[in-house]
């Protein structure tokens, strides 16, 4: 394959095609996830001076905006679905070094919150549904 | 029937502590929340608008 590609190098055409054809037995999501962090980086790098690592910064303070967000809400309504997310987005977040890192952490506790909240509820209630009866 | 009522449930399970404690602490917490996550979006759009 390396061979092919410097052969036929002076037309880019020709790496394409070998390249789509390489991928089409690839699943649908692959092939869709693929050309569209292709495009996204062309786009940075349009855009930017450092562009990979500012726009990837940029990505993870909208996470931790995010799972603040998430966490905030789920502690009255919906805690077993934006709990987990918020624990998600916040760690999410961590991991990629954002510069909210406040906003992070607090996404992750209120995340948590969520979900601790809602077993001592549960707990208190002895009962997983509705008990607005009384 | 006892597919709704199964349903019913369900959502309770999905819906959370807002099914649990009781319609006025339920509008309490929803008030405190509101006004935090208000805060926060006000402050965020002046700190943008200040930035750029």
């Amino acid at each position: 394959m390396n061979a092919l590609n410097t052969l036929v190098r002076h037309t880019p055409s020709g790496t394409r095609d070998h390249r789509d054809h390489r991928e089409e037995p690839v699943t649908g999501s692959a092939e869709h996830s693929e050309p569209a962090s292709q495009t996204q980086q062309t786009e940075q790098a349009q855009s930017g001076v450092r562009p990979g690592i500012t726009a990837r910064v940029r990505d993870a303070d909208g996470m931790a905006v995010a799972s603040f967000v998430m966490g905030l809400a789920g502690l009255l309504v919906f805690n077993v679905v934006l709990g987990p997310c918020a624990l998600v987005l916040g760690g999410l977040a961590l991991m990629r070094g954002t510069n909210r890192r406040g906003r992070a952490v607090l996404g992750l506790s209120l995340g948590a919150a969520d979900l601790i909240v809602l077993a001592a509820v549960t707990a208190a209630d002895q009962s997983v549904s509705w008990s607005i009866t009384g | 029937m006892i597919f709704i009522v199964a349903a019913f449930l369900l959502l309770g399970f999905l819906v959370g502590t807002a099914a649990h404690i009781p319609l006025p602490a339920t509008f309490a917490a929803a008030a405190a929340i509101g006004a935090w996550l208000l805060v926060f979006a006000v402050r965020e759009r002046r700190h943008h608008r200040q930035g750029s």
